[in-house]
C-alpha cells in the first residue's frame, strides 16, 4: 500500500490510530561564520536540534560511507522510528512548518533532505579525478556467525551486494541486498534486512565459499538512484583554501549507466574560493560557475546511483570538502520574518507525499536570500504519518 | 470506529463536540526570536508559575491546575477525545507575526538554581498521559530572572529508559519569567523552544540532573510537554480559524485531564498585548 487511499484513510491513520509523529525542530545556520546571501549552506554542522553532525570531516578519504538516521553522530532529525515491522513501510511526510525571527534571515528557502552517503576529499592540492571506493575484496570465517574481513572501513548499516570469482559463503546470493553491521574497522557481519541489522541478527555461517568474493556499497535508500543528487561542501570549520577549481563528478546514473561526467557547458560548477563551514561550494549570486544547491547532471540523467570519481580542476591550497548524495524530499519558502510558512504536502496545490524510508537521515539545506548571521536560528516541525 | 468524515459529521449532531474560549494578556517583555511560555501570563486560564517543592516532579492537570478548557474526562464513558478546532488571533500590534504551539504539558521540575555542579531531579511520580514518551519533550523555562549566558546540560531518560546528555547549551539573555531559557533568534549554543535529544530519542520520559558549567542567579523550570499543534498569528484585523481535519488532515488527541496550554515565538514584545481564541474539541467512540 502506498501511502493513504482517502482522506478519510489518512484522518483515521494519524488521529484515531496514531499513526503519526510529529518532531520539532530548530537550526541554527553555520556556526562558524555569516552566509552570504544567495550562497546555499548545509545545516549539518549547526547548533540546535537535531544536534550537529560529527561525521562529515571524518572517515577515510574517497570511501563512500553511508549514512542513516540509526549512526551515531549523523545529527539527523528522528521521524518516528521504523514502521517496516508494523505495516506497509510507507512513511510520508504529511505536513509541515518553518519560521525564523531572527534578523535578516528572510527571505530564505529551506530544504529538507535525506542524506544517503558522503565522500570526503582532502587532497584538494590534487587537480585530477579521484577514484572513489565503492567496493573491497573479503574474506569469510566465523565469529558467532558469518564475519566478513576487509580493507576498508565500512559505517554500521552499509547497504551491499557481493559478487565473487566462484562461490560465494553460504547464505550469501549475487543481486541481492545486505547490511552491514560492523563489528571493527576491518569486520562485519552481514544482516539479510536493515530491520536485522538493527536488531543484531546475522547470518550464520556455514562455509567460507571459494575464490575471491567482492562486496559493493549501494545507496541505502533510492539505491537505484532516482532523483539523487550530489552538493559539494565544507564539512567543517576551517574554511577552506585559496581557489576557484572547476568541480565535476564521474557517476552512475539512476539507469544504471556509467561514466557520466558532470556537463562542462555552459560551466563546471566553480567553487568559491576560501569556503566557509557547511558552504555548498559552487552556490553564490553571480558569476560563471554558479549552481545550486545540486550538481547538475548529464543531459537526460535523473539521478546518480553511485560515484566513480571526483575532480578539483585546479588546486584548493588547503582544507577539505565532501561530496552527499542526497534525495530532496521538501522545501519551506521563508518569505517573512515570524511567519510560519505551513505546507500541507498532501492537500496542498502540488501534493507531493514525500515517503520517508526506513533509516531516512533527514537534514536541512538553506538558501540564504540575505546575508544570514551566524547561528541564526530556523524553527518548525514535520508532522509524519502512515497508514493504518 | 473509524475517525472519518462521516464520524466527525455524527460527532457534531450528537452534541459531542464542546467550545471553549481562552485569552491571555502577558505582561512579560518578551523578545524577536525567542520563545515564550504563555502558561505563566495572566488571563484565561489563569497563570501558574512551577510553584512546587525545587527539583521534584509535579504533575499538571486540567482538574487541578487549570489549563485550556478542552471538556470534562471521556474515556469512562467509551470515547476519546480528539482537538478538531482552534480559533486565534490579538489586536495587538506586537502580536502579528507570531507562532504558537498548543503543548500538554505533563510535568514540571521547578526551582532548579543555577549554581555549577550537578544537581539532581526526582522523579516521585508517574508521569501523567504520554506514558510512552512518544514525541515527549523536554523545555527549560526562566521561572525567575537570570542575568544569562549560563552554560548548563541536562541529562534525561528516553522512551527506551536510555540516558543520555545535551551538549552544553547556552541561556539567553532575555530578563522574564516565562522565558524559554534554551532560545534566542542567533545565539550559539540555542536549540530552540525544546532541548536537543540524542539520535534514536524518539521522546524524553524524565530530566535525570541538570549541570550548570557557569553560574548565575535566577531560577529555571524543566517542562516535560508533549506538543499537540501549530497555529500562526498573520496579521491583526481578524481572527485565524483552523480546522484541524481540514488544515492539517488529522486531528490530534487530547488526553483526559490534559493540561493544555500555549508558548508562543514573537517578533516583539508581549507586554500589554492580548490574544484570544477558541478550542473545539470532539469525543468519538473509542
Amino acid at each position: 500500500m502506498t501511502g493513504f487511499t482517502s482522506e478519510d484513510h489518512q484522518t483515521h491513520s494519524l488521529s484515531y490510530a496514531g499513526n503519526a509523529f510529529s518532531q520539532v525542530f530548530s537550526k541554527q545556520a553555520n556556526p562558524t561564520a555569516a552566509a552570504v546571501a544567495n550562497e546555499w549552506h548545509t545545516l549539518f554542522r549547526g547548533g540546535g536540534y537535531p544536534q550537529a553532525d560529527a561525521i562529515y570531516d571524518a572517515g577515510t578519504a574517497l570511501q563512500f560511507q553511508s549514512v542513516c538516521d540509526q549512526l551515531t553522530g549523523a545529527g539527523s532529525l528522528y521521524h518516528g522510528g521504523n514502521i517496516g515491522v508494523n505495516g506497509d513501510d510507507f512513511k510520508i511526510l504529511v505536513s509541515g512548518y518553518a519560521v525564523t525571527a531572527a534578523a535578516t534571515v528572510v527571505p530564505a528557502t529551506l530544504q529538507l533532505v535525506d542524506v544517503l552517503g558522503f565522500y570526503r576529499i582532502t587532497a584538494v592540492t590534487t587537480t585530477t579525478e579521484q577514484a572513489t571506493t565503492n567496493s573491497n575484496t573479503f574474506t569469510a570465517s566465523s565469529s558467532s556467525g558469518l564475519l566478513l574481513t576487509f580493507a576498508n572501513d565500512w559505517q554500521n548499516f552499509t547497504k551491499v551486494r557481493f559478487t565473487t570469482t566462484t562461490t560465494l559463503p553460504t547464505g550469501l546470493s549475487l543481486n541481492t541486498d545486505y547490511w552491514l553491521v560492523r563489528q571493527s574497522a576491518t569486520t562485519a557481519k552481514v544482516a539479510t534486512s536493515f530491520a536485522n541489522a538493527i536488531a543484531g541478527t546475522v547470518i550464520a555461517y556455514t562455509d567460507a565459499g571459494s575464490g575471491t568474493h567482492t562486496l559493493t556499497a549501494r545507496l541505502p535508500r533510492y539505491s537505484d538512484g532516482k532523483g539523487v543528487q550530489a552538493i559539494f561542501f565544507n564539512p567543517q570549520a576551517t574554511a577552506l583554501g585559496a581557489g576557484t577549481p572547476g568541480l565535476s563528478l564521474n557517476y552512475t546514473n539512476s539507469a544504471g549507466t556509467a561514466s557520466r561526467a558532470t556537463p562542462t557547458s555552459p560551466s563546471l560548477p566553480i567553487g568559491k574560493t576560501a569556503a566557509t563551514n557547511s558552504h555548498i561550494l559552487y552556490s553564490g549570486a553571480t558569476g560563471a560557475g554558479k549552481y545550486g544547491p545540486y550538481m547538475p547532471l548529464a543531459s537526460g540523467d535523473g539521478g546518480i546511483s553511485l560515484i566513480q570519481g571526483i575532480r578539483n580542476n585546479a588546486t584548493y591550497t588547503s582544507g577539505m570538502y565532501s561530496v552527499a548524495l542526497v534525495k530532496p524530499l521538501a522545501e519551506f519558502p521563508l518569505q517573512v520574518l515570524g511567519q510560519a510558512q505551513m505546507i500541507d504536502f498532501t492537500r496542498g496545490i502540488q501534493p507531493s507525499h514525500p515517503r520517508i524510508y526506513d533509516g531516512a537521515a533527514l537534514m536541512f539545506l538553506l538558501k540564504s536570500g540575505a546575508a544570514t548571521p551566524a547561528n541564526s536560528a530556523i524553527d518548525g516541525k514535520l508532522n509524519f504519518g502512515w497508514g493504518a | 470506529m473509524p475517525l472519518t468524515n462521516l464520524e466527525i459529521n455524527e460527532a457534531f449532531e450528537d452534541g459531542r463536540i464542546l467550545r471553549r474560549s481562552w485569552s491571555k494578556a502577558p505582561t512579560q517583555t518578551t523578545a524577536s526570536g525567542i520563545w515564550f511560555d504563555l502558561s505563566m501570563s495572566a488571563g484565561n486560564p489563569f497563570a501558574q508559575y512551577y510553584f512546587a517543592t525545587p527539583m521534584q516532579a509535579m504533575a499538571l492537570a486540567r482538574s487541578t491546575d487549570g489549563g485550556l478548557d478542552h471538556g470534562p474526562p471521556v474515556a469512562a464513558s467509551g470515547y476519546r477525545k480528539f482537538l478538531h478546532g482552534f480559533n486565534i488571533g490579538s489586536p495587538s500590534a506586537t502580536a502579528a507575526l507570531m507562532t504558537v504551539e498548543l503543548l500538554d504539558y505533563l510535568a514540571y521540575w521547578p526551582g532548579i538554581a543555577m549554581d555549577t555542579g550537578v544537581q539532581d531531579l526526582t522523579t516521585g511520580i508517574s508521569i501523567p498521559r504520554w506514558t510512552a514518551a512518544q514525541g515527549t519533550r523536554l523545555m527549560i523555562v526562566e521561572q525567575n530572572p537570570y542575568v544569562g549566558s549560563a552554560q548548563f546540560r541536562v541529562t534525561y531518560e528516553d522512551q527506551r529508559g536510555l540516558s543520555f546528555t545535551t551538549p552544553t547549551l547556552v541561556c539567553n539573555t532575555q530578563v522574564s519569567a516565562g522565558t524559554i531559557a534554551s532560545s534566542a533568534s542567533a545565539l550559539s549554543g540555542q536549540s530552540g523552544l525544546f532541548l536537543p535529544m540524542a539520535g534514536g530519542c524518539a521522546g524524553v520520559a524524565r530530566p535525570v540532573s541538570i549541570e550548570f558549567l557557569t553560574p548565575d542567579v535566577g531560577l529555571v523550570a524543566l517542562v516535560l510537554v508533549k506538543p499537540i499543534a501549530t497555529f500562526q498569528i498573520n496579521q491583526i484585523t481578524a481572527p485565524h480559524y483552523y480546522e484541524l481535519p481540514r488544515d492539517f488532515g488529522v486531528l490530534p488527541e487530547i488526553k483526559d485531564d490534559a493540561y493544555l496550554n500555549l508558548v508562543a515565538l514573537p517578533v516583539g514584545s508581549l507586554a500589554a498585548t492580548t490574544l484570544q481564541g477558541d478550542l473545539i474539541s470532539l469525543w468519538s467512540p473509542a
